[in-house]
């Protein structure tokens, strides 16, 4: 067993990165004064892992996974008073509780039934309700809906382009045996990790885990299989009517990845993205405040880099009564900046405040604790950011421009009012 | 003074709340001002966070604003605006960069607590109005806020139901605005709203996180002296048992139904009765270990969602649920079923649960600055600030035989459903 430091001086904080023998990755960051601990437990699966298997497994065993032959994972909790929960993600499933007191309890709770799964039929059947009204519910949110159909045509062939969840007709072929394959295949331990940030120690940790953790059988190579896509948008338009008081939009530019289909963004490329969303389309920018007051966009208008294995793309999303021309404002800004520069001192200041809110975020023992799972499946460290932010440059942005926000590789979906 | 709560007395009606630690890599600070909900007042009110919170004298515009947030380390400010009780409560929260954390030693904190008083206090206004080209852009927002709020259905449904269980209350009032009032409201009417809201509002700012407290005292102090203030008496009615059953049923275009029930709480002393009913509520559908989780959702399976929130400071309780129209009727007997069941079955071990549960949450409440505002917000009406300390004693100082009692005086009020004309669709 390996176990390594990693420290921050700015922070005066460390976190510890454990390489277990049973094969899974271990991170540890102790947090001096706090209360509460944060525990996650995740397996580098999510839905866009969905070769040949009914579309929102990954989801529904994330579901399945708290039951057991005898005391369900909810019910154990209960006798410790933590908060549990999980979610999936396009690339990821992960299980989490949240405690004041009863650590070492509640990750022994964790780790169990994490690793003991149950399923029958039965079971399985009973599921399938509660899903399904999950499902619909999403069907009926209309930020869900028109970030989903602009997946849906942006992308041609990538599994991102389906619901997390699936549809009620993939969920009724989901069976026992078929949720039993993708946990043996997926829930190995060299394919997952455990995050630990709070009031704990390596020692409280390690104790638990080695005395709770059940070894899995290795199992080689990449689970991952190739998500190949091609680079162009499927189609350029979508629309929904749904009720709504006014419509909303979500477009974007897709990007590249031909040179490594399932590989991941750097931190680096992520940051310098930020970045060049806050320099040219941000809160400080005039082009952000002339379409405020001219009513085009509300302080609902965000961007986000909306990225993973096989998928990158810029978006831009919010509500507005005539979202084409936003669209347009958008493109033409681009086609202006990228024709003139960027501005150096509107870099600077976007460089200083995103600095600023990198280091407020490590106040979160919450968000560390997905940060570090996320960065331990994306190979990227902690800490990290606050070097990359104090180091870029207004070159490295320029860069970077060069290879983002291709206007002709251009898809938007919007929501419109149903009368 | 470290990792303690503090309360300072800064003129009538005006209090600053600290919770002083250095732990954090931000702080937190807010101001908030309570007035009385009235229906001749409310949208104008609910304009006023949102125009503050754009512009200033010293910074007249949004863009220099933001900038000037940017250049301090990206702090952020948050209007908001809340019904507690029969009070309307406007808010503006900032959090920013802990001091050490700042490149050239600035006080982040006070440059922080600075700004949002002078948002607050020095507004940019001219002859007795907000200047007219923001106000006519908050105007517009305003009205988009309150029309995009169906856009959420369960916050909708809630919407709804309260407006029909408190028909005829000011308590029925849209905190956000109603958009006719809106569209016709004048930015001089607004203005004078705004003043009366910082001469006769309860005011209480909170900070969390390193600063130096006595800084910002003062500097309240000194935006306080200037104003001739004349603090309102805040009161909340409260119901203590329902009458009838009061029953609405709408349509709209959605997959999914929308299930809201409101119980009156059976409060008779809102001090005495809060931690029974509590604990009343959180064993009925609170966590997961809840009658509505347990029972409606996981063993009939009749939705991904039901659940009940204790609405303390108007003293009733609210169920939320997202159902098909087919399973209406059974989940609406299936909840008062299991009301029924805390009243008379619940065990002294579902008591520890619960106790357990709720002292876990409180324990957490210190190790966030946006916890520890949140913690000092929901105090905002009570005389004295109640620490999450003594709160969990209260809360483990409950019986069951005072659970079971608690559950026994609480009754059904309103049922407002809103159902889906979609569901053939899909």
């Amino acid at each position: 067993m390996n176990i390594k430091e990693i420290k921050n001086d700015l922070l005066s904080e460390s976190y510890y990165e454990i390489e277990h023998d049973s094969g899974l990755k271990i991170m540890v960051y102790p947090k001096a004064g706090y209360s509460s601990t944060y525990a996650v437990f995740g397996t580098n699966y999510g839905s866009i892992d969905a070769d040949g298997i009914p579309n929102g497994t990954a989801h529904f065993l994330e579901h399945k996974l708290f039951e057991s032959e005898e005391l369900d994972a909810f019910e154990l909790f209960a006798k410790t008073g933590a908060q549990a929960n999980a979610y999936t993600s396009f690339d990821r499933t992960c299980y989490l509780f949240n405690c004041g007191a009863n650590f070492a309890e509640n990750l022994k709770i964790l780790i169990n039934f994490v690793q003991h799964p149950y399923f029958t039929q039965a079971t399985v059947e009973k599921e399938q309700g509660i899903i399904g009204q999950e499902i619909r519910m999403y069907q009926d949110e209309p930020n869900w809906q028109v970030m989903f159909n602009l997946l849906r045509i942006a992308y041609q062939k990538h599994p991102v382009r389906i619901d997390i969840a699936g549809t009620c007709e993939t969920i009724a072929e989901i069976t026992a045996d078929c949720l039993y394959d993708c946990y043996h295949k997926f829930y190995n331990l060299s394919n997952m990790a455990l995050a630990c940030v709070g009031n704990t120690t390596v020692e409280e940790v390690l104790k638990v885990v080695d005395e709770t953790l059940e070894n899995t059988p290795e199992v080689s190579g990449e689970l991952r299989r190739d998500l190949l896509e091609p680079y162009e948008v499927g189609e350029t338009y979508i629309e929904e009517k749904m009720a709504v008081a006014m419509p909303l939009f979500c477009f974007g530019f897709k990007e590249d990845v031909s040179k490594d289909p399932i590989g991941r963004t750097s931190l680096k490329e992520k940051i310098l993205t930020s970045i060049l969303f806050d320099t040219i389309f941000g809160e400080t920018t005039e082009f952000y405040n002339e379409l405020l007051s001219e009513g085009l966009i509300s302080p609902s208008f965000c961007t986000e880099y909306f990225e993973g294995p096989g998928y990158r793309m810029t978006l831009f999303s919010g509500d507005s009564r005539e979202p084409q021309k936003v669209a347009e404002a958008v493109k033409n800004r681009i086609v202006e900046v990228k024709k003139n520069g960027l501005d150096p001192v509107e870099f600077e200041r976007v460089r200083r405040a995103q600095y600023g809110r990198a280091i407020m975020a490590y106040n979160d023992v919450d968000g560390l604790a997905n940060d570090l799972i996320l960065s331990h499946f994306e190979n990227s460290k902690l800490f990290d950011d606050i070097d990359i932010y104090k180091n870029i440059t207004i070159d490295d942005a320029t860069e970077r421009l060069a290879e983002e926000f291709d206007v002709d590789n251009f898809a938007m979906s919007v929501v419109l009012p149903k009368e | 003074m470290k990792n303690i709560f503090e309360t300072r007395e800064i003129a009538p009606g005006v209090r600053l709340c600290s919770y002083d630690t250095d732990r954090f890599t931000t702080g937190r600070i807010s101001i908030n001002i309570a007035v009385p909900l009235a229906s001749s007042t409310c949208s104008a009110t609910a304009m006023v966070p949102f125009v503050l919170s754009h512009s200033c004298e010293e910074y007249p515009s949004y863009i220099e604003l933001n900038k000037c947030l940017a250049n301090l380390y990206g702090a952020s400010i948050a209007p908001a605006l809340t019904k507690v009780g029969d009070t309307q409560v406007i808010r503006l929260s900032m959090t920013m960069l802990g001091n050490k954390f700042a490149l050239d030693g600035e006080d982040v904190g006070f440059e922080a607590a600075k700004l949002l008083f002078s948002l607050v206090f020095k507004p940019n206004a001219k002859d007795g109005a907000f200047a007219t080209n923001d106000f006519e852009s908050e105007r517009r927002l305003c009205l988009e806020r309150i029309d995009n709020d169906k856009n959420d259905k369960r916050a909708y449904a809630k919407k709804r139901l309260i407006e029909e269980m408190f028909e005829g209350e000011p308590y029925a009032l849209n905190p956000i605005g109603d958009h006719d009032e809106v569209e016709n409201v004048s930015s001089a009417e607004v203005y004078d709203v705004y003043k009366s809201i910082i001469k006769t509002g309860r005011i209480q700012v909170n900070v969390a996180g390193s600063a130096n407290v006595d800084d910002i005292a003062d500097l309240l102090l000194s935006y306080i002296d200037e104003i001739e203030r004349e603090p309102v008496m805040l009161f909340t009615s409260v119901l203590y048992e329902a009458e009838e059953v009061k029953r609405v049923e709408e349509e709209l275009p959605v997959n999914q139904g929308k299930l809201c029930m409101g119980f009156r709480a059976g409060i008779m002393d809102p001090d005495e009765d809060y931690a029974k009913k509590r604990i009343m509520t959180d064993l009925f559908g609170g966590g997961t270990y809840s009658r509505l989780f347990s029972v409606v959702r996981e063993k009939m399976s009749l939705c991904y969602y039901c659940s009940s929130l204790f609405m303390s400071t108007k003293g009733f309780i609210l169920v939320q649920s997202g159902v098909e129209n087919k399973n209406a009727e059974i989940a609406i007997e299936e909840i008062q079923n299991q009301l029924k069941y805390v009243a008379e079955s619940i065990t002294e071990e579902d008591l520890k649960t619960s106790k357990r549960s709720l002292l876990d949450k409180s324990k957490t409440v210190c190790d966030l600055p946006e916890t520890i505002d949140a913690w000092l917000f929901g105090r905002i009406l009570d005389e004295e600030v109640e620490t999450p300390e003594e709160y969990a004693d209260k809360i483990m100082a409950v019986t069951l035989e005072e659970v079971k009692e608690a559950a026994s005086t609480v009754t059904l009020d309103t049922i407002y459903l809103l159902k889906g004309t979609e569901e053939a669709q899909s």
